[in-house]
């Protein structure tokens, strides 16, 4: 059944991702990641091992649907899952301020790794446009981000407050 | 006696009235001048009073009609409305289907010029990240499709086959940061590698062209065949600016795609690059 509440997640997520944030682009010429906020709504609300363990799942889905170097987006969303897990006993949840905060900087980070990848792999220039473009994906992740752990929270609470379970890490 | 008194007069009345009644015909009918002048006295003093009742008996006459015409119209409307809107329904359902109609005549019509067998392709995905630029058809290898097939459509190189499924492939498109693809200029034949933005934007440079060579804005780049994966010749895009100013080697070529990749709907598929019969 927590399988079945999981792949229910990662759909609506990922048709979100494909229709909603495809209409986004066409007006700022960038798109919202949607499952780096699922990652860090996860880690946040369920622990470290949650984030580095749906970070790896989720991120592997979108390597393998978008295309990407398999293994960019499982690094990425693997990473920020555990780090935004440690925050777990402090925030809980992301609140307003972790909206502001953790959001930009993950982002960033997440930025950082497919570039950094791509230099590394392919020697492919970074051009200052990618700045812009960063700062256009940051924005809109931190717009997203609300109704995105929106939707994670009632997740959650069907998935593990019902069943009390204890999947990947502690329940609080 | 009162009784008779009163009988006779009764009968003078009557009498009285006959006669003047049949008088007043009489006259109306030979003399009609003579009772004009009443006659006009008469519509004088009515006809204003007419008029006065007539407004509000003739406001109510309409105000009834109009309440008795309104469900009518009420769902004339109605069927008219619905009958426009399936009328625009179709209307926009022609247009996309002449829409559909150009694009395929384009791709025929590219098709028809090139000397090796394609297969054609819709896009039925895009990437979902911001930072691969990947597209997804369906084709797949029941169709024909295998990996590293080049992708293009009318207007010029559009990217190669990564992953196969039985019914639908992924794309890797040119303005990837992983796409590189061997190419020239189209006038002096300088070589180079064109190499996709990792910014985001659809656009790309092209690379190892020595500072000596002669580069022009605007100087059209195709593809030069060689690297095994894109045919001969094929448009890649345009030349939008040229940076001389580094002290290395080479310079550096910013390149516009010859293909607008944000209106990418059927694709083209080289399946044999081997000149067709």
């Amino acid at each position: 059944m927590i399988v079945l509440y999981v792949l229910c997640l990662i759909v609506v997520i990922l048709i979100l991702q494909t229709t909603l944030a495809e209409f986004v682009v066409e007006l700022a010429g960038a798109k919202p990641d949607l499952i780096l906020l699922v990652v860090l709504s996860l880690g946040l609300s369920r622990g470290k091992r949650a984030g580095i363990g749906y970070g790896w799942l989720l991120g592997l889905i979108q390597d393998i649907l978008s295309g990407s170097l398999l293994g960019q987006n499982v690094l990425s969303k693997g990473i920020i899952g555990y780090l935004t897990g440690i925050l777990h006993r402090n925030l809980g949840d992301l609140t307003m301020i972790s909206h502001l905060v953790i959001v930009p900087l993950a982002t960033l980070f997440d930025a950082a790794i497919h570039l950094g990848t791509v230099f590394l792999l392919y020697g492919a220039p970074i051009g200052k446009q990618v700045l812009i473009t960063v700062g256009i994906i940051m924005l809109l992740n931190t717009i997203a981000s609300p109704l995105v752990s929106w939707l994670v929270r009632i997740f959650a609470r069907r998935i593990w407050d019902r069943q009390g379970v204890v999947s990947f890490g502690r329940l609080r | 006696m009162r009784q008779l008194g009163e009988r006779r007069w009764d009968l003078l009345l009557v009498s009285g009235l006959i006669v003047f009644s049949l008088a007043l015909m009489t006259l109306q009918v030979r003399h009609h001048g003579l009772t004009a002048p009443i006659e006009r006295f008469v519509i004088t003093i009515v006809g204003p009073l007419q008029s006065l009742i007539h407004e509000p008996i003739s406001a109510i006459r309409r105000l009834n009609f109009r309440l008795a015409s309104m469900k009518s119209l009420w769902d004339e409307n109605r069927s008219l409305k619905d009958e426009l809107q399936r009328l625009r329904a179709a209307e926009t359902a022609y247009q996309e289907l002449q829409l559909k109609n150009d694009r395929l005549r384009r791709l025929l019509s590219f098709k028809e010029q090139l000397s090796f067998a394609t297969l054609t392709a819709s896009v039925i995905a895009r990437d979902t990240t911001n930072w691969s630029k990947t597209i997804t058809i369906d084709a797949g290898s029941e169709s024909g499709v295998r990996e590293e097939l080049p992708v293009l459509n009318h207007e010029g190189i559009l990217g190669h086959v990564i992953r196969v499924a039985p019914y639908h492939a992924q794309v890797l498109l040119i303005t990837d940061a992983r796409g590189s693809v061997d190419a020239m200029m189209q006038r002096t034949r300088t070589g180079g590698v064109f190499i996709g933005s990792s910014n985001g934007r659809n656009a790309g440079v092209l690379r190892y062209v020595h500072h000596e060579e002669d580069v022009r804005v605007n100087d059209r780049v195709v593809s030069s065949g060689y690297g095994g994966i894109y045919p001969k010749g094929i448009l890649l895009g345009v030349v939008k600016s040229v940076d001389r100013s580094g002290s290395g080697l080479f310079q550096t070529v910013h390149v516009e795609p010859a293909a607008d990749f944000s209106r990418l709907e059927e694709v083209l598929v080289v399946v044999d690059q081997r000149p067709s019969p």
